[in-house]
C-alpha cells in the first residue's frame, strides 16, 4: 500500500512520550529524508534515529501475568550498504503448545521522497516472515518495501510475553548510531527490580512511582556505533544497555526474596536441589574413589591430581557450558558425560569425599559475557577448587588437557565466585597469574647457498600447552608435521613430541629442519635474520586507535635461545645491535641478547606480557613497542667469506 | 489356548527374544575394519545402502541404512544422522543406534531425541526446509552408529545421488545404491569419475543398482580439483517429474527449458502499466544496449535482495508486480522482475540458471537434463547475439560485468521456445589485470614516503571495487592487511575512483613507512618491490596424488620509480630475471636513470588450467622463485665525501 503524505494525512500516527519532541509514527520532514549522511558519524550506513519502548506488566496472580512491551524504531538508511537494516528481526521465545512470545499490532513504513514529494509505502501482512529457527526460538522478519537510499523507516509493534521469566535487557548500543533511545519501564509494586547500567556510555535515568508501578524512565543519546576490534574478549561486555534483575516478589504474590547480592545469590544457588544437595551424594562414585585412595599417596596434591586425572579421563565434556546439573550428577557419572557443571561439581563431589576443602566456583564463559550485577543469569559454568596448603586451586576437568591453575581458555574469565558449605563464597580470579612460558632452542648451520639446517626444541608451559595440546588434537592424520612445514615454509624431520606422556606437566617437541629462501646472498654476503622462521613477521595491533581493553588472555614469555654456526671459510662481518626494552608499569618486556663467541653466534630473546587483560590507553605504546620488535626480529646478521 | 497357539506365542517371543539380543552387538567392531580403510581415515562407512522405490512420477520412497565407525572426535562430523524435510516430505522412520568398539550395544535414539531445526542456508529470510538430525557426543572412540531412515514425499524432481565416498578423510568399506521401479518410468542416469574406483553397475532394464567396496579415504591438497569434481557420483532424473505440487517435465534440454518458461516462469511476467511506461520513458530513444544498461540501473537503484524460499517459490520466481510493489526479492525474483521491465523497453533477453560461486567454475551438466544449478542472472543478446550477462541481486556490479561469481561456465538459457545451454563470460588471464605505478622516496634513516596507484580489470577489479562502501578505518586496514609485510605501515590518504562505463577501479594511496630500509653496518638494504610481492609459496606434498588446478589465471605490472637518500649510492643491485613456462611468466628488472633514480618493472602471467600431478613441484618451484625474486633485497652504500 502506498500513500502520498500531506502534513498531518497520516491516520495511523500515533504519538509516543518522548520528552523532547514529539515524535510521530510516519511523520518526517523532507530535510530528515534529504540528509545524505550521519552528522556525527558520515560513515555510518545507517542509523537509529529514535528507538523508544515501554514495558509494562498485566495481571494480579503469578499465573496470569504477562509482559507487554511496546517498541518503537525509526531507522534512517544512508546508502545500500545500509539496506540490511531494512530487514528487522525480532527474535522470539518458543515453547511448545503455542504458548511462547508473540508479536502484536505490527505497523510499519517505508517513508521516501521522490519528484519532492513525500511517499509511504506500509509493510503488509506478506512482508512479515515467520521462521522456527529450533524448538526453544523463532523470529518474525520485517522486509521493509521499496527501500530507497535516504530512506526513513518506522516500526512500532508490541512483543507479549505470556511466560515471564526475566525482562529483556534494554539495548541502547548497535552497530549504527543511534540518536535517541528512549524507555519506559513500568514495574508494578508487587515486583522489585534492580537497574544496571552495560557499557562505557551516559544513561540517563529518572525513577519515580505512580500508582502501583515504578517507573523507570531512561534516556540515552547520541551513543555511538558499536565496533568489533582485535584482541577483544567479548564485545557484548561494553555494548551499552540496561539490565534489569528481578529482586524480590511482595503482595497479592508470595512474599519471596530473589537476591540482592553475590551473597544471597550464590546461597540461593547453592541451596537449590540442582547445586548444593547434588553435591551432597557420594554413593555413585564411593568405589573407584576407594580405588584411587587405595594408592595412599603420602602427599595431597598428588592425590588431588589422582582424583582429577580420573575425572578428567572419566567423564566427556558434551560441549554445553552450564551451571546447573540437568541430569543429576549420578546419571552423568553413569552416562560418562555432562555439562561442565556436571563435571566439575562431580570433581568437587570426590575431592570433598576425599577429605580435601573443596568448593565449587560459580563463573561465566567468555562467550558468556561479565555479569554485570550479582544474578543467577551471571553464571554459566562451575570450575572445582581445592584449599590447601594457604592456596587456592583450581581444576577444571572438561577438557582432557587441563591442568590444576591451567583452564581451558573459555574458562579464563574475569572472577568467579567461589562458594563454601556455610553459604559464604569469595571472589577468586581466574585470570592466570602465572606466566605461561613459551621456549624455543635452536642449533643451526648456515652453508654457503644460505640454506639453514638444524634442530628445533620446543618446550610450553601452562596455557601455551593447553593451546598446543587441542591444535595437536586434531592431528589424526599425522597433519600437524605437515602444517609446522606449511606454515613455517621449512623441510621438517623426525619430529617427537612428549604429548602420550599424560603426566608430563610441560609440552616438548623437537624436530629437524631445513629452511631454504630465508637468506639473501648479495654479493657473495650472506644476510639472514637469526630469529629465522620463529619470527613476528607483522603487528599484530595495526588499527591507529582503540575503544576497548586489550585482551592477552594470559601473562606469557616467550623464549627463543639460538646458536649458528657458519662455514668454516666465513667470518661475521656484522652482528644486530642487542635490545632492551621495558615497558611503562612494567607491563611488558623484549630483551634481545646477541653475541658472538669464537666461531659461534648466540642470540637470546625473551618477549614477556605480564598481564592478561590492559587498559585501551597503553593501545599506542604496544603499538609502538611490537612494531619495535617487528624490527629487531627482521635485523640481519651478515657473514662474508674469508678472502684469502 | 490351545497347544498349537501356545506354541505359536512361544515362537513370537522367542522371535522378538532374538530381536532384542540382537541388538546388543553387531559384527561391525574396529578390528576387522581392513588396515587399507583406516589410512588418512578419521571415520569408515562400513555400510550405507539407499534403496529407492519410485511408485509414480509423483511419488517415492527412500530408504537408507548407514552403519559408520567413527575413529575419533574430528571424525564425528561424518555421523550424518539427518534427514531433510519440507510440507512434501512423509518422515516414515528414523532411529539410530551407537555401539562401542567391540560392536557391544551402548545405546538407542529414538526420533523425538532428534533435534527438529529450520534448515537455514544462511541468507534467506524464510525457507521452509528443515532437517531432523542427531548430534550426539560420544563417551569413548571409536565408536559405531547405525542410522536408519525411511521417506516418502511426491518431489521426485530431486532423487538422492549416490555417492560412494562421503568426503575427505572417509573411507567406505561398502556402499550400495538401488532405484526399483514400480511401473515404467522413462529416466536418465548420469555417471561421474567411477573410473578408476572399484564400483560394480548391476542396472536391469527395471532398476538402477550399484555397488562399490573399499574405497580409500582421501586427504585434501591444494591448488587441486575441489572434492565433487573428483568424487565418484552417480544421478538419475526422470524425464516427467513433479516438484513441490508442480509437475516437470523434460527429457532434453529444450523441452525442460520449455516447462520451465511456460510453468515457472510465465505467470510471474505481469509488470503493472504504469511501471512498463515508466520504463518506455526512461529508454525512450535509446539503443537496444543504451536501453538495457537504463533498466539495469534502475533495478540497481530500486530493489534490494531479500531471500524467502516457500514451496515451490523455491524455483518459481515471485510475481513481477510484487518486486515492483515491494523493490526486494531474491535471485529468481529480482532476474524475472529485470526481464520484465526489459521486456517492456522492448529488449529480449533470458532468464539464466547457473552454479554460483568463485571457487568452483561449477558448469550447468550439459548431459544430465534435470532440476540443476543454486542461481540465476539475465543474459541479454547484443547487437551481434553475442550475450551480455547481468546479476540483479547486485546494486553495486557494472552493467555487463558479473566477475568470477558465475563467470566461464555452462548456463541454462531459458528461452520462450525451449532451453539451451550455453557458456558465460569467461575472463582471460590477460583480462584480469593489475597495474601498480608507484614513485617512493627513500630517506637515510629508513623511512619512506610514497604514492602508489592500483589500477584493475577483469576479476581483479571485482576483488576491489566494493572498498569504496567501506569505512576510513576498514580501507586502511585493508591496505595495512594488503602489505602486511610492510612494517608500521602509514596510510596517510586514500583516493578511490570506480569506472563502471569500463569497469576499471583506481586505487591512489598515499603511504609512508618508518623502517623500510634496515640499517645493516651502515649500509641500507631494501627490497625495491615495495607494493606487490608475492609472499606465500604452495604447500610441498611429499607425494602428491591429485592434479593441479589452477583457478583463475591474472595478470600483474608493477613500474616503480625510486628516489634514493641524500648521501647515498648504490652497494649491489639484484640481477634482473626472465622466467617463463606452461604455468606463466614472471620477470623484472631495475635500471638506473640519469638522474639518479631507479626504476624497478615487474611483471607475471598467471595462466590457468588443470595440469597432471606430476607439474606440481614444478609450479610450486615457479613460485618459490617468483616469491625469492620479489624479495630481493638492494644495498645501499654511504657516499664517500
Amino acid at each position: 500500500m502506498r500513500f502520498s503524505l500531506v502534513i498531518g494525512a497520516f491516520c495511523l500516527a500515533f504519538s509516543l512520550a518522548a520528552q523532547t519532541e514529539k515524535i510521530q509514527f510516519g511523520v518526517v520532514t523532507k530535510e530528515q529524508l534529504l540528509e545524505k549522511q550521519h552528522p556525527k558519524d558520515p560513515e555510518a550506513e545507517a542509523a537509529i534515529l529514535y528507538k523508544y519502548q515501554k514495558t509494562y506488566f498485566e495481571g494480579s496472580t503469578l499465573t496470569n501475568l504477562i509482559i507487554k512491551t511496546e517498541y518503537f524504531f525509526r531507522y534512517k538508511i544512508y546508502n545500500k550498504k545500509g539496506f540490511d537494516w531494512g530487514n528487522h528481526v525480532i527474535p522470539l521465545v518458543r515453547r511448545s503448545n503455542n504458548n511462547g512470545d508473540y508479536v502484536k499490532t505490527l505497523t510499519g513504513t517505508t517513508l521516501t521522497l521522490e519528484n519532492d514529494t513525500i511517499y509511504a509505502d506500509l509493510v503488509g501482512r506478506d512482508n512479515v516472515f515467520n521462521q522456527a529457527v529450533n524448538s526453544y526460538i523463532r523470529t518474525e522478519t520485517v522486509t521493509f518495501p521499496n527501500l530507497k537510499e535516504g530512506a526513513i523507516l518506522d516500526l512500532s509493534y508490541t512483543i507479549i510475553n505470556p511466560y515471564p521469566v526475566s525482562l529483556r535487557d534494554v539495548v541502547h548500543q548497535f552497530p549504527i548510531p543511534v540518536d535517541r533511545s528512549e524507555a519506559d519501564i513500568f514495574i508494578p509494586n508487587y515486583l522489585v527490580f534492580k537497574a544496571y547500567t552495560k557499557g562505557f556510555e551516559d544513561i540517563h535515568y529518572n525513577v519515580y512511582n505512580k500508582d502501583i508501578n515504578q517507573i523507570y524512565e531512561i534516556t540515552a543519546t547520541d551513543i555511538p556505533a558499536l565496533k568489533e576490534e582485535e584482541y577483544i574478549n567479548n564485545i557484548e561486555n561494553y555494548r551499552a544497555s540496561t539490565v534489569f534483575e528481578l529482586m524480590q516478589t511482595r503482595y497479592p504474590f508470595p512474599t519471596k526474596k530473589l537476591g540482592y547480592n553475590w551473597e544471597e545469590v550464590t546461597r540461593t544457588i547453592y541451596k537449590s536441589d540442582y547445586f548444593g544437595d547434588e553435591l551432597k551424594k557420594s554413593r555413585y562414585f564411593s568405589k573407584d574413589l576407594q580405588k584411587i585412595l587405595a594408592n595412599n599417596y603420602s602427599d595431597s596434591l598428588q592425590l588431588a591430581e589422582a582424583i582429577f586425572e580420573f575425572v578428567k579421563e572419566k567423564m566427556t565434556w558434551n560441549g554445553n557450558a552450564s551451571f546447573a546439573t540437568f541430569q543429576g550428577l549420578s546419571d552423568a557419572y553413569d552416562a560418562n558425560k555432562g555439562n561442565s557443571g556436571e563435571i566439575n561439581m562431580i570433581l568437587t563431589a570426590m575431592f570433598r569425599e576425599a577429605g580435601f576443602e573443596a568448593n565449587p566456583v560459580l563463573s561465566s564463559t567468555r562467550d558468556y559475557g561479565i555479569p554485570v550485577f550479582p544474578s543467577m543469569q551471571g553464571f554459566n559454568y562451575v570450575i572445582a577448587s581445592i584449599f590447601l596448603n594457604g592456596q587456592d586451586i583450581l581444576f577444571d576437568a572438561t577438557e582432557k588437557y587441563s591442568l590444576k591453575n591451567v583452564l581451558p581458555l573459555r574458562a579464563i574469565n574475569w572472577n568467579g565466585k567461589l562458594m563454601r558449605k556455610n553459604n559464604t563464597y569469595k571472589e577468586i580470579n581466574l585470570f592466570p597469574e602465572d606466566l605461561s612460558v613459551s621456549r624455543s632452542l635452536l642449533k643451526a648451520e648456515v652453508d654457503e647457498n644460505g640454506d639453514i639446517r638444524g634442530s628445533i626444541e620446543n618446550e610450553m608451559s601452562r596455557q601455551f600447552m593447553l593451546l598446543y595440546l587441542a591444535v595437536k588434537k586434531m592431528d589424526y592424520q599425522n597433519d600437524y608435521a605437515k602444517s609446522l612445514e606449511d606454515f613455517y615454509n621449512i623441510e621438517l624431520s623426525e619430529l617427537t613430541d612428549n604429548h602420550e606422556d599424560k603426566t608430563a606437566t610441560n609440552f616438548r617437541e623437537n624436530y629437524q629442519f631445513l629452511s631454504e629462501n630465508q637468506a639473501d646472498i648479495i654479493d657473495g654476503k650472506i644476510y639472514f635474520s637469526p630469529t629465522m622462521f620463529l619470527k613476528m613477521n607483522e603487528n599484530p595491533f595495526k588499527a591507529t586507535k582503540r575503544e576497548y581493553p586489550i585482551d592477552f588472555v594470559f601473562p606469557k614469555s616467550e623464549i627463543l635461545e639460538a646458536e649458528f654456526s657458519i662455514p668454516e671459510d666465513y667470518k661475521v662481518t656484522y652482528l644486530p645491535k642487542s635490545l632492551h626494552l621495558k615497558f611503562v608499569d612494567d607491563l611488558a618486556s623484549y630483551d634481545y641478547e646477541i653475541k658472538q663467541i669464537d666461531d659461534k653466534i648466540f642470540l637470546k630473546y625473551e618477549l614477556t606480557t605480564k598481564r592478561s587483560v590492559v587498559a585501551p590507553t597503553y593501545y599506542s605504546l604496544f603499538k609502538a613497542f611490537f612494531e619495535k620488535i617487528v624490527n629487531k626480529q627482521n635485523d640481519k646478521i651478515i657473514i662474508e667469506k674469508i678472502k684469502s | 489356548m490351545t497347544p498349537l497357539k501356545n506354541t505359536l506365542s512361544a515362537l513370537l517371543l522367542l522371535l522378538v527374544a532374538t530381536n532384542a539380543s540382537a541388538q546388543k552387538s553387531i559384527s561391525y567392531t574396529r578390528q576387522n575394519i581392513p588396515e587399507a580403510l583406516i589410512v588418512n581415515a578419521n571415520a569408515v562407512v562400513r555400510l550405507s545402502e539407499t534403496n529407492i522405490t519410485m511408485h509414480s512420477y509423483k511419488d517415492m520412497t527412500v530408504k537408507s541404512k548407514r552403519i559408520v565407525t567413527i575413529l575419533n572426535d574430528q571424525g564425528d562430523r561424518y555421523q550424518e544422522a539427518y534427514i531433510g524435510y519440507d510440507p512434501y516430505v512423509d518422515i516414515e522412520f528414523l532411529e539410530a543406534s551407537i555401539y562401542d568398539k567391540n560392536g557391544q550395544f551402548v545405546k538407542k535414539i529414538k526420533r523425538k531425541e532428534f533435534r527438529d531445526q529450520s534448515y537455514g542456508d544462511g541468507v534467506s529470510i524464510y525457507n521452509d526446509d528443515r532437517i531432523l538430525f542427531l548430534s550426539y557426543t560420544p563417551t569413548a572412540y571409536p565408536y559405531t552408529l547405525v542410522f536408519d531412515s525411511e521417506y516418502r514425499t511426491s518431489t521426485t524432481a530431486f532423487i538422492e545421488a549416490w555417492y560412494p565416498l562421503g568426503g575427505m578423510y572417509v573411507s567406505t568399506q561398502k556402499s550400495s545404491y538401488s532405484i526399483n521401479f514400480e511401473q515404467p518410468l522413462p529416466h536418465r542416469i548420469k555417471k561421474s569419475n567411477l573410473e578408476n574406483n572399484p564400483i560394480k553397475d548391476l542396472s536391469t532394464p527395471q532398476s538402477v543398482q550399484f555397488e562399490a567396496e573399499n574405497i580409500a579415504a582421501v586427504k585434501p591438497e591444494g591448488f587441486a580439483p575441489t572434492f565433487t569434481e573428483m568424487a565418484p557420483m552417480v544421478r538419475v532424473a526422470l524425464n516427467k517429474f513433479h516438484l513441490k505440487g508442480v509437475d516437470g517435465q523434460g527429457d532434453t534440454w529444450e523441452d525442460f527449458g520449455k516447462w520451465m518458461y511456460d510453468d515457472l516462469l510465465m505467470a510471474s511476467n505481469d509488470l503493472p502499466e504504469a511501471s512498463k511506461v515508466k520504463i518506455k520513458t526512461l529508454v525512450a530513444g535509446k539503443s537496444k544496449m543504451e536501453a538495457a544498461k537504463l533498466v539495469y540501473e534502475y533495478v540497481q537503484e530500486n530493489t534490494r535482495y531479500v531471500s524467502v524460499q516457500i514451496g515451490v517459490g523455491g524455483w518459481k520466481p515471485m510475481k513481477a508486480s510484487e518486486v515492483d510493489r515491494l523493490g526486494y526479492g531474491d535471485c529468481k525474483a529480482l532476474t524475472n522482475y529485470t526481464k520484465s521491465l526489459m521486456d517492456a523497453a522492448g529488449v529480449a533477453s533470458y532468464y539464466s540458471v547457473v552454479y554460483a560461486g568463485a571457487n568452483s567454475k561449477k558448469d550447468i551438466d550439459e548431459d544430465f537434463v534435470a532440476m540443476q544449478g543454486n542461481h540465476v542472472i539475465l543474459a541479454i543478446p547484443d547487437e551481434d547475439d553475442k550475450m551480455v550477462w547481468i546479476d540483479c541481486t547486485s546494486q553495486v556490479h557494472p552493467f555487463g560485468f558479473v566477475g568470477d561469481f558465475t563467470d566461464d561456465r555452462k548456463v541454462l538459457l531459458v528461452k520462450p521456445e525451449g532451453g539451451e545451454i550455453v557458456k558465460t563470460v569467461r575472463y582471460d588471464p590477460k583480462d584480469n589485470y593489475q597495474k601498480t605505478e608507484a614513485e617512493y622516496r627513500l630517506n637515510p634513516d629508513g623511512s619512506m614516503t610514497g604514492l602508489v596507484e592500483i589500477q584493475t580489470r577483469g576479476t581483479q577489479y571485482n576483488d576491489r571495487f566494493t572498498l569504496t562502501q567501506r569505512t576510513e578505518l576498514e580501507k586502511e586496514s585493508h591496505y595495512k592487511e594488503f602489505w602486511n609485510y610492510l612494517n608500521g605501515l602509514q596510510i596517510n590518504s586514500i583516493a578511490l575512483e570506480n569506472n563502471k562505463e569500463s569497469v576499471v577501479f583506481t586505487e591512489k594511496v598515499d603511504v609512508g613507512c618508518d623502517s623500510y630500509a634496515t640499517n645493516v653496518n651502515g649500509e641500507l638494504i631494501f627490497c625495491p618491490n615495495g607494493f606487490n610481492q608475492i609472499t606465500s609459496i604452495p604447500n610441498r606434498y611429499r607425494d602428491r596424488t591429485m592434479p593441479l588446478k589452477l583457478r583463475r589465471g591474472y595478470h600483474d605490472e608493477d613500474v616503480f620509480r625510486i628516489h634514493l637518500p641524500e648521501g647515498y649510492e648504490i652497494g649491489s643491485l639484484p640481477e634482473g630475471v626472465s622466467l617463463i613456462n606452461p604455468f606463466g611468466k614472471y620477470e623484472f628488472e631495475l635500471t638506473q636513470n640519469p638522474d639518479g633514480t631507479l626504476t624497478y618493472r615487474r611483471e607475471i602471467l598467471r595462466k590457468e588450467g588443470v595440469f597432471p600431478k606430476e607439474d606440481y613441484e614444478a609450479y610450486r618451484n615457479f613460485m618459490k622463485d617468483v616469491s625469492r625474486y620479489d624479495a630481493a633485497k638492494i644495498v645501499l652504500k654511504k657516499k664517500r665525501s
